[in-house]
């Protein structure tokens, strides 16, 4: 069917591309966006998206869950799993439409229009916000923690050097995400790589040693499943950040739809794999704990950690940078780096919470770890929201498009249905415990991100339209460009 | 609903191959910004499968979803596809003089056809590849064929549009370019010395029919030196050989 010439069947397939054979040259566009386009190879994407998921922390909340509810920690965490590999559906009937920097904020706004796509936008710039600086933190404290077990330093007195050490790992990161997508990405790979062996190694040598820990009893009540549901789904979420490099990656709508629906299945598959093996370790009489076990555990968590931190820097730099082009941020947030193809501007707003951030709370001479909690469960409230209102914003965007089916919408209703349980569920939970403050501050940054696009709705409307950009094809990309305009 | 990680083109379906083929001919026959429910009423195909389908051939970059979100195009790897499967053969006693030719000149010996202001390579030297149809085909006034090409036209600017300068010494002022297609036109040879590659020239003779029309370009190619110092005694040759496709080619 493809012969033109010499056969007797013209197809209009074999003329399509007859005709592209013959055409003049097109003047190829500038990549839109001036990022990186189209460059990245599927496993730095999918570095990225379980970079921001952190395995390596997970599996030890994982294993650290079998000591409260025993062996029910397992089908805990595939409840958790199954509701997170729904959402991972969801976000890829996306993914394999649109390839945007802005992810799920691009998406939404395709959906559910601009004012709930810039709501998810703000949502995500929370998550991510609190995710770099709570890794961060972290990450600092494993570093420290890995110097005092090797035995290098002395154990410090007081947050200080941690801190510091925060500061110095927020500049790195900084320099790093500035430098380009690839850079950033392939260190992230073997970063995250080098701490899932790590933390893989000592969960095994404990299973096969035995523990000095106990199993809990397999028992269940409600705010017990509440919070064991919580560790799990908190361990899963960052799995969508891979959609924050579809317009670098290369074959995008293969690769990122892939991406976004293995890595919380794959995730959640490790933490079922880290609490079998806590579960096996803990049966067992306990041996006297290996000298080496303590400083490679903290390796590996601070190099996950510091991964995380830059995975969801990325995610949050390519929001932001979104949000600038459009003109509902500072545009000068949409600018990217001449060489680099990187939002440099974007990536120097995240300064104050990467090491402006550390540097205060050692100003303050306040301990780091309430911070982080507090952070973790904003990212998780706020991560949830955003996963919410993807999740519905899928089926009014495929009927958009045209494109509806029963069983795409089916998807979206259950996944809605799971994430507004949860979401109800913990932050329920965080109102009775204390950590009412920390929902409070989501809602109150949402009501302030509605009433910032309100304002700019009724001053400049045109840019409120302009919400939803994202990487459109080049002529390059198409057969007959001249005849698409 | 698919799951990401179903493969609905396996060998074992070939029913599928064949319906995601049917889609990317009915997207060629429908034209750019055809939809994907236009898609499935117009193949009979079940809404479900035809999303599957159009999706897939997406992600693998044959087709292109329109800024619209709507609507298809054609994408550029179609034409991968289509270098695959396409080459046209030549009588053998044209094969057979290209062949003599290569014997006899030390430099890489391409045959194109050149029928209706269109480069399409015939008979490519084996051991020295030419540069891709779809290079040359977009940037006809770099290479030695693509000059015989345009030398045929009264304009050149409908089949080229605007030169675009691939080397420091590709022609890309207009004036130089209409200059350029003079001499071809006057000594009925085309020459290029590294304006598609730095360090490929290639020199180019029309092979035309009995009533005159430009059926095909005979091209020897070389670095730029070896171009520019080719004896009369070759260039004898490959006008010989010329001649020769002439007859066999018409």
């Amino acid at each position: 069917m493809f012969r033109a010439e010499g056969g007797g069947t013209i197809s209009a397939l074999a003329d399509a591309i007859a005709d592209a054979l013959s055409r003049p040259a097109e003047q190829g566009s500038a990549p839109r966006g001036g990022l990186d386009r189209r460059r990245l190879s599927a496993l730095p994407v999918a570095a990225q998206a379980v970079s921001v998921v952190a395995p390596s922390p997970g599996m030890m909340n994982a294993a650290a869950m079998t000591a409260a509810v025993g062996a029910a920690a397992v089908p805990v965490i595939g409840l958790a799993t199954l509701a997170m590999a729904l959402v991972g559906l969801v976000v890829a009937q996306f993914a394999r439409r649109i390839a945007a920097a802005g992810s799920l904020y691009t998406y939404v706004s395709k959906g559910l229009g601009p004012v709930a796509g810039f709501l998810t936008g703000c949502a995500l710039i929370a998550a991510y916000g609190s995710l770099v600086a709570m890794c961060l933190l972290g990450a600092g404290r494993r570093v420290v923690g890995f110097l005092t077990a090797a035995g290098v330093v002395p154990a410090p007195q007081g947050s200080g050097p941690a801190l510091l050490a925060t500061a110095l790992l927020g500049t790195a990161m900084t320099a790093i995400v500035v430098r380009g997508i690839r850079v950033s990405a392939g260190l992230t790979l073997l970063l995250e790589a080098a701490s899932v062996l790590a933390v893989l190694t000592a969960l095994v040598l404990g299973a096969v040693r035995g523990t000095a820990t106990t199993a809990g009893p397999s028992t269940m009540d409600a705010a017990l499943f509440t919070a064991a549901l919580m560790t799990a789904v908190k361990a899963l979420v960052g799995f969508e950040s891979g959609c924050a490099l579809s317009v670098e990656a290369r074959k995008p709508f293969s690769v990122v739809p892939r991406v976004v629906f293995w890595t919380p299945v794959g995730c959640g598959a490790l933490f079922a794999l880290a609490a079998l093996l806590a579960l096996v370790g803990d049966a067992r009489p306990a041996a006297p704990p290996l000298p080496f076990l303590p400083a490679l555990v903290q390796l590996g968590l601070a190099s996950s950690l510091f991964a995380c931190a830059m995975g969801a820097n990325n995610a949050v730099v390519r929001v932001l940078f979104s949000m600038g082009r459009e003109g509902v941020a500072p545009r000068a947030l949409g600018r990217a780096h001449v060489r680099y193809r990187t939002p440099y501007v974007a990536a120097g707003a995240m300064v104050p919470f990467a090491v402006g951030l550390p540097l205060l709370l050692w100003t303050l001479g306040r301990p780091s770890a309430r911070v982080s909690e507090w952070l973790g469960l904003l990212a998780v409230l706020a991560f949830l929201t955003a996963y919410l209102l993807v999740s519905l914003a899928a089926a009014p965007f495929l009927r958009r498009i045209g494109e509806h089916t029963a069983g795409a919408t089916a998807v979206a209703v259950l996944a809605s249905a799971v994430l507004a349980g949860a979401l109800a569920l913990i932050a329920h939970a965080s109102l009775y415990d204390g950590r009412g403050g920390v929902v409070a501050a989501l809602a109150a940054l949402l009501a302030a991100g509605l009433l910032w696009l309100l304002r700019l709705r009724r001053r400049t409307p045109h840019r409120v339209r302009a919400i939803g950009y994202f990487d459109e094809p080049t002529p390059d990309d198409l057969l007959h460009p001249h005849r698409t305009e | 609903m698919p799951s990401p990680d179903d493969h609905p083109l396996a060998g074992r379906q070939p029913a599928a191959i064949r319906s995601a083929l049917t889609v990317l001919e009915e997207v060629a026959r429908a034209g750019p910004g055809v939809t994907a429910r236009e898609l499935s009423t117009a193949l009979g195909l079940s809404p479900a499968t035809t999303y599957r389908l159009v999706n897939l051939l997406v992600a693998e970059e044959y087709l292109v979803r329109l800024p619209d979100l709507r609507g298809f195009a054609l994408g550029r790897k179609v034409v991968e596809l289509a270098g695959a499967v396409t080459s046209p053969a030549i009588p053998a006693a044209a094969a057979a003089a290209v062949a003599e030719l290569r014997s006899r000149v030390r430099l890489a010996v391409h045959l194109a056809s050149l029928r209706r202001g269109r480069l399409r390579m015939l008979d490519p030297d084996p051991d020295h590849p030419p540069s891709t149809d779809g290079v040359l085909a977009r940037h006809l006034h770099a290479s030695a064929l693509g000059k015989l090409l345009l030398a045929e036209e009264d304009d050149w600017r409908p089949l080229l549009g605007e030169p675009r300068p691939l080397t420091a010494r590709t022609l890309r002022r207009p004036d130089t370019l209409d200059r350029e297609l003079e001499t071809v036109r006057a000594e009925r040879v085309a020459r290029q010395f590294g304006e598609l590659r730095p360090d490929r020239g290639c020199l180019a003779m029309p092979v035309r029919d009995g009533s005159g029309v430009l059926v095909a370009g005979l091209a020897v190619s070389g670095s730029p030196d070896r171009v520019a110092a080719l004896t009369p005694p070759t260039l004898r040759l490959v006008e010989t050989c010329a001649e020769t496709l002439a007859t066999l080619l018409a």
